[in-house]
């Protein structure tokens, strides 16, 4: 199968901010997990969201994964550690809690020491903010950020803290649609924190939005056509923040926008495979931002211009993924078809994996967060 | 221009905050602005802006409902039609209107002195006309000329379309029947903005009306003579009351709390050609009760709204029983309420049979139950006279009001004032209520009025959010037909980003 790539110039500049770290790009880029500048410190425990209804917590030793605790979860879609890694977060994939339409984000405490969970909090989201997928942690780690897919809803949840969530304090309903039967509302995919702007695909409605977010709540700024039917969902932002990826799953390309400022280019690029079947793909980046890794049709690697931030197909790798993250020197890949959980050390340098050694098997894996302090 | 209302304007604290204080709008949960609406344009704009702006859109009229539907909207925008109140026709033919933002009483009054005919509703002057037609419109003068979503001929509604543009509509049998239809009883707050009801034909107004009120002691009440009086009101409603010569006898069974003292039993009553020289059907509905030591009362039971207070121009006549003769207008707007503004909560039920003796005994077992702690005065099962006109055939399927089996029609009303009552009358009246529904439906049901030869649900426009616990609720409201299955088709329609939305809107 062989993507084509084209490129179109046109794109939107803007001068650029100067008043967020890279590290604060990073860990907003990141989404999931918190990464540290430097060499991170070796992980301890892993967490991890089954699609069958649980959360399954790993003590990790050198390369052995030994699973220490499984606890039940509502249809847990995302999960994302709090700055302190003192508490983990799950987005609650439903579309009712206690007979309202809306779902929920549960809390849990890590204890320090064995890694094991105890849940400390339900929180429910606004009205209409049914089927929670996807979440984002601000740079400071004040706010959590919901993506409510089924009722195209936003939600902000302020952090305190010791990590325990307070009620939405900011509610962005949107409304929009597509020309495809899947599209007939907006639904709020990937989101990414940049500084105070929150980056958003919307799957349902063809949209980038990208928000501004003032005490607490979310104001449009920007939204921008990803084209007619073309579904925007997972996406990326480069390690400096000057470009983002996005999958457009209903037109199977890879699309990179020029992303500076707050302002969002026209698609400067749209790679292609051929034959690809519409659906979801996974989206992740090494730290060095070099590479780009995708995992439909088969797990690849994308090499990246470090100027233009264009893409050139580099290699096939190994095995096959529905969601993989970079996490230190290694590229977690997830596998909900063959429920298991690979680990891929990555050459610092280049940042191509080396070899693939399958860690733990959890039914239906869909997100997971490592804790290294 | 409409006026838009924020967190600094003095006026934001009064109009954030609903008429039941149960739903006090903290910070939380308030709403971020109020836009009062004098037009259908102006709500176009206030709309198009709030969508634009990702702010959840609340659309309130009067601000009666018994919910907090109409008021908390944590960081939205409430839609405030109460200013709208034009009555100018469209110019198609259509020959009256009312808007959503005039008051029942302020309807009652225009379409009597211009036209000499109403909405068959007659009570509850300060309702606004948009959450009570969107529910169906149902009043003292129903069992007469039927619900008012019954004579209405198109609706004027701003709807969201899936791009997330307002457009303005008007809708009727002909022009998207669907949506009409939708408007036409399945509550407000669903599909759009209503801005104007529209008819071609409204039944007159009577020309007068005969009310009465009775008591009887709970002091003296015993279970045997409390079970008669249920079923002797209950076998009414089921036989004489489908006469109909009957049906403008409105009567209602005030069943307090024993601690209130008394049992209210009200009626107002007219002819069919809407006059009160003869009485005898009084008379005969009345007789059904003499043998309870009924004691007359110049009052209705207190927090039964419905009732007009005693005119001081009504004339007394003496008879067999002391009646009240009123003019129509003066009996329906004299300065009957709806007014309370104090802490509130409602459940409801349509019956389509008599009390059973155990439903009778059941009642009367939570109406005498004391709780240490707990004052229950302010509780009232209001149990009306229903169905007659309503029950026309015909009427369900172009509306969205289901219920057209039904002859009596029950409301469960608490009032109080201080928060710290809130857990223990609430507790009672849940327990009361679920007992009562567990004992005639099918355990899976048990504690609601499920759709079954016994009953017909809830009425929306009573909505009580105890139901959503069970995740049948919406069948509890809209049946077990095919009705919310194509109101959840309208709202895929018409609202397919779920634009309006609150805790018990149609989901799609």
């Amino acid at each position: 199968m062989t993507p084509t790539t084209s490129s179109t110039t046109k794109c939107l500049s803007a001068p650029s901010v100067g008043f967020w770290t890279r590290r604060e790009f990073l860990r907003g880029a990141a989404g999931v997990v918190a990464l540290h500048s430097g060499v991170p410190a070796p992980p301890h425990f892993a967490y991890v969201a089954s699609g069958a209804g649980s959360l399954h917590v790993f003590q990790l030793r050198g390369e052995q994964w030994t699973p220490i605790q499984q606890l039940p979860s509502r249809a847990p879609a995302c999960i994302v550690l709090c700055p302190g890694e003192q508490t983990l977060y799950v987005a609650n994939e439903v579309e009712e809690h206690d007979g309202l339409p809306r779902g929920t984000v549960e809390a849990f405490h890590i204890d320090p020491l064995s890694g094991r969970l105890t849940l400390s909090s339900r929180t429910p989201l606004s009205l209409s903010a049914t089927r929670p997928r996807h979440m984002a942690l601000s740079p400071d780690g004040k706010l959590l950020a919901v993506a409510a897919y089924g009722g195209g809803v936003y939600n902000l949840l302020p952090v305190a803290k010791d990590g325990s969530l307070g009620q939405p304090c900011g509610i962005f309903k949107d409304a929009g649609c597509g020309p495809k039967p899947a599209q007939a509302s907006a639904h709020p995919h990937t989101l990414i924190f940049h500084g105070p702007q929150l980056l958003a695909t919307d799957f349902g409605s063809d949209r980038l939005n990208v928000f501004a977010v003032e005490d607490g709540r979310p104001g449009r700024r920007i939204h921008r056509s990803t084209g007619e039917g073309s579904g925007p969902g997972a996406c990326v932002l480069h390690p400096a923040g000057s470009f983002l990826y996005v999958w457009h799953a209903l037109e199977g390309t890879l699309a990179t926008y020029r992303y500076e400022a707050g302002i969002l280019s026209e698609p400067i690029q749209r790679v292609r495979w051929a034959n690809i079947p519409e659906g979801e793909q996974s989206l992740a980046l090494h730290p060095s931002g070099r590479t780009l890794y995708t995992t439909q049709p088969t797990l690849t690697a994308w090499r990246i211009d470090a100027k233009s931030g264009l893409l050139s197909w580099q290699k096939a790798l190994p095995g096959a993924a529905t969601w993989i993250a970079p996490i230190g020197e290694s590229l977690f890949a997830l596998d909900a078809q063959s429920d298991s959980i690979a680990q891929l050390p990555l050459d610092p340098s280049t940042g191509q994996p080396q070899r693939k050694a399958t860690m733990a098997r959890v039914q239906q894996p869909r997100s997971l967060a490592l804790k290294t302090t | 221009m409409a006026i838009r209302i924020t967190s600094t304007d003095p006026r934001y604290a009064l109009l954030k905050s609903s008429r039941n204080l149960r739903w006090d709008s903290n910070a939380a949960e308030a709403a971020a602005e109020i836009t009062l609406c004098e037009s259908a344009e102006q709500a176009a704009e206030a709309l198009q802006r709030a969508v634009n702006a990702g702010m959840r859109p609340t659309v309130r009229s009067g601000g009666h409902c018994y919910e907090d539907f109409v008021v908390n909207n944590p960081g939205g925008a409430i839609l405030d039609l109460s200013l709208m109140k034009s009555d100018t026709l469209p110019g198609d033919g259509t020959r009256f209107r009312i808007s959503p933002g005039q008051e029942l009483g302020e309807a009652y009054i225009s379409l009597y002195k211009r036209h000499g005919v109403t909405i068959p509703g007659g009570s509850c002057y300060q309702v606004g006309a948009g959450g009570h037609i969107t529910g169906g419109g149902y009043g003292v003068l129903s069992r007469l000329h039927g619900l008012t979503i019954d004579w209405l001929s198109a609706v004027e509604i701003l709807t969201v379309d899936n791009k997330g543009h307002v457009a303005l509509k008007r809708v009727d049998e002909q022009h998207e029947p669907d949506l009409f239809r939708a408007c036409r009883g399945a509550g407000g707050g669903n599909f759009g903005v209503v801005t104007g009801f529209l008819f071609d034909r409204l039944p007159p107004a009577p020309f007068e009306v005969a009310n009465a009120h009775f008591s009887f002691d709970w002091h003296t009440m015993t279970e045997d003579n409390f079970v008669a009086i249920l079923q002797a009101f209950g076998d009414y409603c089921a036989k004489r009351g489908c006469d109909p010569d009957t049906w403008g006898m409105f009567a209602a069974l005030g069943l307090t709390h024993a601690s209130s003292g008394r049992i209210g039993l009200s009626l107002q009553f007219c002819n069919p050609d809407g006059r009160c020289d003869d009485l005898k059907l009084v008379d005969e509905f009345l007789d059904r009760f003499k043998g309870f030591d009924p004691v007359e009362r110049r009052a209705a039971t207190p927090g039964d709204q419905r009732f007009a207070p005693r005119s001081p121009s009504a004339r007394q006549q003496t008879g067999k029983y002391n009646v009240d003769r009123m003019l129509w207008l003066e009996a329906t707007v004299g300065d009957s309420g709806s007014g309370h503004s104090g802490r509130a909560a409602y459940k409801s039920c349509y019956m389509k049979q008599n009390f059973t003796p155990a439903e009778a005994k059941c009642i009367y077992k939570h109406l005498t139950r004391t709780i240490p702690g707990v004052d229950l005065r302010g509780s009232v099962m209001a149990v009306d006279t229903y169905g007659g006109a309503v029950n026309k055939q015909g009427k369900a399927e172009g509306t969205s009001v289901w219920q057209r089996a039904s002859i009596m029609k029950v409301q469960f009303q608490q009032y109080w004032d201080h928060a710290d009552e809130d857990a223990g009358r609430l507790q009672w009246m849940r327990d009361f209520y679920t007992d009562l529904y567990s004992q005639q439906v099918e355990p899976k049901y048990a504690g609601t009025p499920f759709p079954n030869e016994y009953y017909e649900g809830c009425y929306i426009n009573y909505p009580d959010s105890d139901m959503l616990a069970y995740p049948f609720w919406p069948q509890v409201y809209y049946g077990t037909q095919d009705l919310y299955p194509f109101l959840q088709q309208v709202k895929r329609r018409y609202d397919s980003n779920n634009i309006f939305h609150h805790k018990m809107s149609i989901r799609a």
